[in-house]
């Protein structure tokens, strides 16, 4: 058998790895095992959270708005239309701990072998995949190549952890979708091994890897600590020694990284550098004195890295720390200057720790935050970052806040920032490995890039997209309009699950500024993976405000033009791929322009857009913002999606958990809900205002609101008119799936 | 950041690339360097040690792609000179006071 490339080779017992059929595990068992704990979440999908426990999803209710229904309650227990708003399990379940899926995983030698690393859940779970192969010759074994997939759809069937998505990879290859299949366990079993599929994204499929577990870090480095004679090194800092923004707990530079999915493992060869007093280094010594202390030191790639602990470097005593190898096959040695930090002060023991951190971040090839521009490729500047890889007295979090190294400290939990996280976590091996590339090159690749066109779709299934407003200047919200077109009839996903919440469809925006976003919905949910048989011709809508983003905040937050593109994860594993669409953000035009995006803009009202309002006191800034717009700038285009989100709240009840565990509801407020919505509705009829699939969205929210307080007449009303706009702007019939009746309506 | 001896520095910090570096105090020439580099593990290319002087011009050449001055006190008035000279992606350069604090 001829192997071309890892993801399309085939796998065979031939090629000393596992054959197909060995214990892959099947989604679509009926029954866990005998023997085995049943697994609570097999008759939905459970949310996967950090701590390992799983919660229950309930079913979705038939025709539902989407994100509108999130926020709906119930009365007395009785469902209000057709959104079932509390989840309520079938019988009553104890949660059971599970063991983490996230972790190192590697296929048996022989051939290609697969170090995978999933990304799923555990600390800070970044839903992405990514692994190394390394391919055996005779007695050799060479690094191939890497991949990752930056934004992985994540479900769990029959007791399976499914992770899906797209990989870039460093070799050609058309095998690009990954999937990886880990069955759940509980902390009672062993942890399972994963197995890995490739296909095409038009279903092709290709290599299949079964990978053993091997621990819960993305990666291992061996780490060795030399000491100049007269230095004390760093051991330990509790971080609740002085004020910060994270937890208390002990840091060392090991457990750091830890943290970070990064294990770090001592050589055990740390030695005393015997030198003159008052002796001061320089770049060229410190090279010199790794080569010949560091007792792993080579001239090659490894993950192996030695940190000096050293008194004065000669740039002065201002220079606390430098990762000084930047010749030959550079990154393997880096070092930290104590003779102004010396005594043993809680800040000089939080100083001595971040030095340590962030010189170590130098070795795995992270730039500082203010010089991320300056990396080939380049991605923006993160002055405002809390990561260890800032400087406390650059920290800018820009909007007027608190900036400098006083705002940082207080504000800084002791961590690598997203971007910086997934670099190390799941960089292509030799950006990230110590002696792979230059200091700076391929720092950036975890930028994610938009899904690429799929060299043939047979699908049967065409995705299209678009925003709304067609114009929006600085601050208005950005609505994506989604349409999957059902060109063979076949079973997908029903309209509402397309909302990018749930993680069947991912939405890339490429921005003015540089970068690219993987869009992540601030609140994620997970809904039955019930499917619809779509025939021929139907089209399923959907629409999202996509303003807002989980990890980078605002999204539209320059003028300039922005290139958006959605992909659908169907049912049988096709990657269904949307064309680009742009969309131009202007600026602000005048002072009210200004006014109204500087309100728009901020990070509360972003949460409380994507929220349709709260009374939560987190978001009371926001929603402030919001008021004002409605008032004090009524006539402004913006102020409609102000009225949305106000009336909306207006429409639901809210219920607030006091400090005690006690709840009060505060009642729906229908008047302020007509006063808000009916204006926005009225705004909308025409071409502009709202979305068309969110004004008729909106309509039926307010019917129902007004059938739920006995006004029947009234809701009736909304509904018929509802129906006429929706015809009148020739909506897909699903759309009018959203008016459905309640029975008491 | 730097504590030299020298009555003033001029930090060379960011977007320096093999580039050819003067620095004239008053139209003289009183440093070069071919091949100037900026290490971004410290954010800086080169200090270069400047000589005693009174008011006047501190004009930084890089190649032919940047060029900038600034008008000094001299070190006796105004302390010690500190500055710094960055040159952003595109080239442009800033040419100002050194920022304080610690570099790692």
């Amino acid at each position: 058998m001829t192997v071309v490339e890892p993801n399309a080779a085939p796998l065979t017992a031939d090629d000393g790895g596992v054959p197909r059929d060995a214990g892959l595990p099947t989604e679509d068992a009926a029954a866990a095992p005998p023997g085995h704990v049943a697994d609570p979440g097999s008759a939905g999908i459970p949310e996967l959270s950090a701590d390992g426990f799983e919660a229950h999803a309930g079913r979705m209710g038939t025709a539902v708005e989407d994100w509108l229904a999130d926020h709906t309650a119930s009365e007395a227990g009785r469902p209000i239309g057709p959104i079932t708003p509390i989840p309520i399990p079938d019988r009553p379940v104890l949660p059971i701990r599970m063991r983490q899926a996230s972790g190192r995983y590697r296929s048996p030698a022989g051939g290609f072998q697969l170090e995978l690393r999933v990304d799923v859940d555990g600390r800070r779970p970044l839903r992405k995949l990514s692994g190394d192969y390394v391919t055996a010759s005779g007695a050799t074994t060479s690094y191939f190549g890497s991949w990752t997939v930056d934004a992985a759809t994540v479900s769990v069937v029959n007791g399976n952890l499914v992770a899906v998505g797209t990989a870039r990879c460093t070799w050609p290859t058309t095998y690009t979708v990954a999937r990886v299949t880990v069955p759940r366990r509980t902390i009672f079993q062993p942890a399972a091994p994963a197995t890995i599929q490739w296909s095409t994204p038009s279903g092709a499929v290709g290599g299949t890897y079964v990978c053993a577990p091997e621990g819960t870090a993305m990666r291992v480095v061996e780490l060795e600590e030399d000491i100049e004679a007269g230095v004390t090194p760093f051991a330990a800092y509790d971080t609740g020694s002085l004020p910060s923004g994270g937890p208390a707990r002990t840091l060392t530079a090991a457990t750091a990284y830890g943290e970070a999915g990064i294990q770090v493992l001592d050589t055990g060869g740390r030695n005393t550098l015997a030198t003159p007093a008052g002796h001061i280094w320089n770049n060229a010594s410190l090279h010199g004195a790794m080569t010949a202390h560091f007792s792993r030191w080579q001239e090659r790639a490894q993950f192996k890295v030695w940190l000096l602990h050293a008194q004065r470097h000669e740039l002065g005593t201002g220079l606390r720390g430098i990762m000084f190898d930047q010749q030959g096959l550079q990154r393997q040695g880096c070092a930290s200057f104590y003779q102004v930090i010396q005594a043993g002060t809680p800040q000089n023991l939080r100083e001595q720790l971040y030095v340590a951190v962030h010189e170590l971040g130098h070795c795995f090839n992270l730039f500082h935050s203010f010089h991320k521009n300056f990396m080939t490729p380049p991605l923006p500047n993160r002055p405002g970052s809390l990561s260890w890889m800032n400087y406390p007295q650059n920290y800018n979090p820009g909007t007027g806040a608190p900036s400098g190294a006083a705002a940082f400290w207080g504000a800084f939990p002791f961590q690598f920032d997203d971007l910086e996280l997934a670099h190390l976590r799941h960089g292509f091996r030799d950006n990230v490995i110590m002696g792979g590339t230059p200091f700076g090159t391929g720092a950036a690749l975890e930028m994610p890039v938009q899904p690429s066109d799929p060299v043939t779709d047979t699908s049967g299934l065409r995705l299209a997209v678009r925003t709304s407003p067609a114009r929006p200047v600085l601050g208005t919200p950005v609505v994506l309009e989604l349409e999957l077109t059902v060109d063979r009839g076949q079973l997908v996903h029903p309209a509402e699950l397309l909302h990018p919440k749930y993680g069947l469809v991912q939405v890339t925006i490429s921005r003015p500024r540089g970068d690219t976003v993987v869009h992540r919905p601030p609140v994620l949910h997970c809904a039955d993976p019930q499917l619809v048989a779509a025939r021929p011709g139907q089209v399923l809508p959907v629409s999202a405000y996509i303003g807002y983003d989980a990890a980078a905040g605002q999204v539209f937050e320059d003028p300039g033009t922005y290139r958006i593109r959605a992909s659908y994860t169907a049912p049988d594993g096709s990657v269904v791929v949307s064309d680009s669409t742009m969309v131009r953000v202007w600026g602000a035009g005048g002072a009210e322009d200004g006014a109204v995006a500087e309100l728009l803009l901020g990070d509360e009202v972003g949460m409380a857009m994507t929220l349709l309002g709260s009374d939560a006191p987190a978001l009371a800034t926001g929603m402030a913002a919001l008021e004002e717009i409605a008032e004090e700038h009524a006539e402004h285009p913006d102020a409609v999606y102000a009225r949305l989100a106000l009336g909306v709240n207006a429409a639901r009840p809210f219920t607030a958990v006091r400090d005690d565990g006690s709840v009060s509801v505060r009642e729906r407020d229908l008047d302020r809900a007509d006063s808000l919505l009916r204006p926005a509705i009225d705004a909308s009829r025409g071409a502009g205002g709202l979305d068309d699939l969110t004004l008729v969205q909106v309509m039926g929210y307010l019917a129902r609101s007004h059938a739920a307080e006995g006004d029947r007449h009234g809701a009736r009303d909304l509904r018929g008119d509802a129906a006429r706009i929706a015809e009148e702007k020739q909506l897909p019939g699903a759309a009018l799936g959203m008016l459905a009746t309640d029975e008491e309506d | 950041m730097t504590a030299v001896s020298e009555p003033g520095v001029l930090e060379l910090g960011t977007g320096f690339r093999d580039d050819d570096v003067s620095v004239l105090v008053d139209g003289r020439e009183v440093w070069s360097a071919a091949g100037v580099t900026t290490d971004y593990s410290v954010g800086l290319a080169a200090v270069v040690p400047l000589p005693a002087t009174g008011p006047g011009e501190i004009e930084v050449r890089v190649g032919d792609r940047a060029r900038g001055t600034r008008q000094v006190q001299g070190q006796a008035a105004a302390g010690p000179l500190r500055l710094r000279c960055d040159l952003d992606p595109a080239g442009a350069m800033a040419l100002g006071t050194a920022p304080e604090g610690p570099v790692f």
